[in-house]
């Protein structure tokens, strides 16, 4: 495919790369969000549910 | 967003809460969903701070789309402003804090407004602009303001260089929307000099919390906005992460060679 006018090889070499970048950091993002609603809702949980007496219950379904 | 049930379903399995029986799981999850419809609607909080000139305005609306009026006078923002920025991806408050620089009796009264918020915010974001070499007022202003606030905002702090289009010799290449080889040079050691004059008031700073970009271009605002995440508490994080309605750089390039990129990249 032909460059656009006044384009060069290099132009469009570093407009892949950044948007290489832009989804690279898009998908920090995404992690970052994610790990953290993980936390929030490990807290959460540990503070509304007595996690131990949870874990009982499901032994004694176990057995 | 990240919708409830994917983490719910993991906690789920993690605690294999699928062995208790129904009526049990069934109050479990009700809790949850009522506690995280609960906590969507506690708004992370965000402090933006520069001198009169740096930007302030137009970073807040390129990476929420908040609609802030930019001024063009001499003092933009007269006074702190607490903006709740409403939109599809839920609500946000912004203190679009007064620049200062422009007279020391009012940066005193600056330092005192200032002190009421940065406790409260999620991150805190220092405006600089890129073609703004003197640094000593900024250097000043966060001193003061490091021994007036005492609690621990200075770790969730972000150092923005905006309009790095604009830094000499201003030659920025609009048609593909990057900085031009002496440009981005010049951008390097601009973050260098900031992070050695900052080290002087502020020796902890990481150099990787200092980031260029450009409001106008949209430039960088994905990384400036993914390092605001990274400084935020880490429950907090994703409160933030949902609200970001960041300005497409795409826009800024121009259509044939946007296109140009797409069709080799399969965009």
């Amino acid at each position: 495919m032909e460059l656009p006018e006044g384009i060069s090889q290099e132009d469009i070499q570093r407009l892949i790369e950044k948007n290489t970048s832009i989804i690279s950091e898009q998908i920090l993002i995404e992690d970052i969000t994610k790990k953290s609603i993980n936390i929030w809702a490990g807290q959460l949980l540990n503070g509304l549910i007595n996690v131990e007496e949870i874990m009982a219950k499901r032994w004694s379904l176990d057995e | 967003m990240i919708p409830m049930i994917d983490w719910l379903d993991q906690m789920a399995k993690d605690l294999r809460l699928d062995k208790l029986p129904k009526i049990e799981q069934k109050r479990i999850f009700s809790i949850l969903q009522k506690k995280y419809d609960q906590e969507l609607e506690k708004t992370p909080k965000i402090a933006f701070i520069g001198k009169c000139g740096s930007g302030k305005s137009s970073t807040i609306n390129s990476l929420f789309n908040a609609g802030l009026p930019v001024s063009h006078t001499n003092a933009g923002t007269l006074s702190t402003t607490e903006i709740l920025v409403a939109g599809d991806k839920g609500d946000l408050i912004i203190y679009d804090m007064p620049g200062f620089g422009e007279d020391i009796e009012k940066d005193q009264e600056y330092l005192y407004l200032y002190k009421d918020v940065l406790g409260e915010c999620d991150a805190v974001v220092w405006v600089l602009s890129a073609t703004d070499r003197s640094l000593s007022q900024d250097q000043a202003f966060f001193w003061d303001l490091k021994n007036l606030v005492t609690s621990d905002w200075a770790s969730r702090l972000v150092i923005g260089i905006n309009k790095a289009d604009l830094i000499y010799p201003n030659n920025w290449n609009n048609r593909i929307n990057l900085p031009s080889r002496k440009q981005e040079k010049n951008l390097v050691g601009f973050a260098e000099n900031v992070v050695r004059k900052f080290k002087k008031v502020h020796p902890k700073l990481r150099k990787d919390r200092i980031i260029e970009y450009s409001a106008a271009k949209a430039y960088n605002l994905t990384r400036l906005f993914r390092v605001m995440l990274e400084v935020a508490p880490d429950n907090r994080a994703w409160l933030l992460g949902n609200k970001g309605n960041i300005a497409d750089y795409w826009t800024h390039v121009d259509a044939d060679i946007r296109n140009h990129v797409y069709s080799q990249i399969g965009g």
